[in-house]
């Protein structure tokens, strides 16, 4: 990928109202897009629930992406946040074992930076969700460790809480982590 | 193959310096092991994002959910198959608001918790070193009822000095005071069972979460326990008879 300059869209402020829990102008974010999104999933076989939550997931996706990856916006956020929500509602459909019933004809219209940056998304949140299926199958112990260990909690503290010595516990999170992240590595498509 | 064992004991700072040189040596040199050291690090990363607090993630989930009742309206379509869990969620999310209410509101007595539990921390004498400032910091923060700084701050400083009782007391006072029961019931069990002079008043402390959760049977039992010679003890039986 080449970048040439990076413009920045007015929109990402509501990039940063999401960080900052600006309510108003969060505020303004569901009063311009709420009813599009509700209106699409409301036509695709879902309810007002549904459309609630995958909206409100979306956005939690999206301040996930901006605190993390330092999400730019450079595009317009309406036809971003709408192809979102949309990606999420067919994954969800496709769990229920439902298939869509409307194709995406508003899509053609949406510019290719908006796909980028949506696919830039969903690629971190699938990678997200095998990191999370690998931590499942991790023993109850090694849960336990890395939870506590990567939660911020003082390390000298938990080790007092497992009643185990604080070396001990170090040892025991770089195994724990190491099998982790070798579990994942099995995983991944580009790995193998 | 060992490399994952290698690379988190690297990572995480576990390697001996001569382990650490080798390790490095080896990286400059092949490609893999630098992808698979920023595979580590990506899931280091990754995983703390989802398991550390995040104040401004609670906080914006608040809004929203706030919002949600304005521009969404519950379903009002013709009865609809619910997926279980769903439904479950939204039960847990009731059952959650309303112990929160209860809690905030304890519509039983509205202010008995309040009226008992106030109580404020003496400033020790000063011998200026690193422990007394974080204690002073810890005192200063419960006394603003700032009570969760004023728990972690007694935290630390109960860690240097974990004989200390006048510590460790008020530690568990601001552990009730952030509804951090389980931690704050530990605290008072192991006063009462010791013998200092927080024995009784942690007693009475452990009475006072109860009648947060509105167990008055368990906060009488523990009233009980709080003999006539205790400094304390009159406060107890007004309590006793407030929860007639």
């Amino acid at each position: 990928m080449i970048y040439i300059a990076t413009v920045i869209h007015t929109d990402q402020r509501f990039i940063t109202a999401l960080l900052q829990n600006d309510v108003i102008i969060v505020r303004e974010i569901y009063t311009k897009y709420a009813g599009k999104i509700r209106h699409y999933i409301m036509a695709n076989s879902g309810n007002e629930d549904d459309a609630a939550d995958i909206f409100q997931e979306a956005l939690i996706d999206i301040y996930n992406q901006a605190k993390s990856k330092q999400l730019q916006l450079t595009c317009p956020f309406e036809p971003f946040l709408l192809l979102i929500c949309k990606r999420k509602w067919l994954n969800l459909l496709k769990k229920r074992g439902r298939e869509p019933v409307t194709k995406d004809a508003e899509d053609v219209s949406i510019g290719e930076d908006v796909f980028a940056l949506a696919e830039q998304m969903q690629q971190s949140d699938k990678r997200m969700q095998v990191f999370l299926q690998c931590f499942e199958k991790l023993g109850d112990g090694c849960k336990d460790i890395i939870k506590k260990c990567l939660g911020g909690d003082d390390q000298a503290l938990i080790a007092e809480q497992l009643k185990v010595t604080y070396g001990y516990l170090r040892k025991k999170k770089s195994e724990c982590m190491a099998a982790l992240t070798k579990m994942i590595h099995s995983q991944l498509p580009e790995w193998k | 193959m060992n490399t994952f064992n290698d690379i988190a004991r690297y990572a995480e700072g576990e390697m001996t310096a001569d382990e650490r040189s080798a390790f490095e040596t080896a990286l400059a040199s092949d490609e893999s092991l630098r992808r698979h050291l920023a595979l580590y690090q990506e899931v280091h990363g990754s995983m703390k994002q989802y398991f550390s607090a995040d104040e401004q993630r609670d906080q914006l989930q608040g809004t929203m959910q706030s919002l949600r009742g304005e521009f969404f309206s519950a379903a009002s379509q013709p009865a609809k198959v619910v997926p279980f869990k769903k439904y479950l969620r939204s039960a847990v999310a009731v059952a959650a608001i309303v112990i929160a209410v209860l809690f905030i509101w304890q519509p039983w007595k509205p202010d008995l918790f309040k009226q008992f539990s106030e109580t404020s921390m003496v400033t020790p004498a000063e011998r200026g070193n690193a422990t007394d400032n974080l204690l002073q910091q810890a005192v200063e923060a419960f006394n603003k009822k700032e009570y969760a700084a004023a728990a972690s701050l007694l935290q630390q400083v109960q860690q240097q000095d974990t004989a200390n009782s006048f510590v460790y007391f008020y530690y568990g006072v601001a552990l009730l005071q952030t509804n951090r029961m389980v931690e704050a019931r530990t605290v008072f069990d192991k006063l009462y069972a010791g013998q200092s002079a927080f024995k009784f008043e942690a007693a009475f402390y452990q009475a006072l979460g109860y009648l947060k959760e509105e167990n008055k049977a368990l906060c009488r039992e523990w009233l009980a326990k709080i003999p006539a010679d205790a400094p304390n003890y009159s406060k107890a039986q007004e309590l006793f008879l407030e929860l007639e």
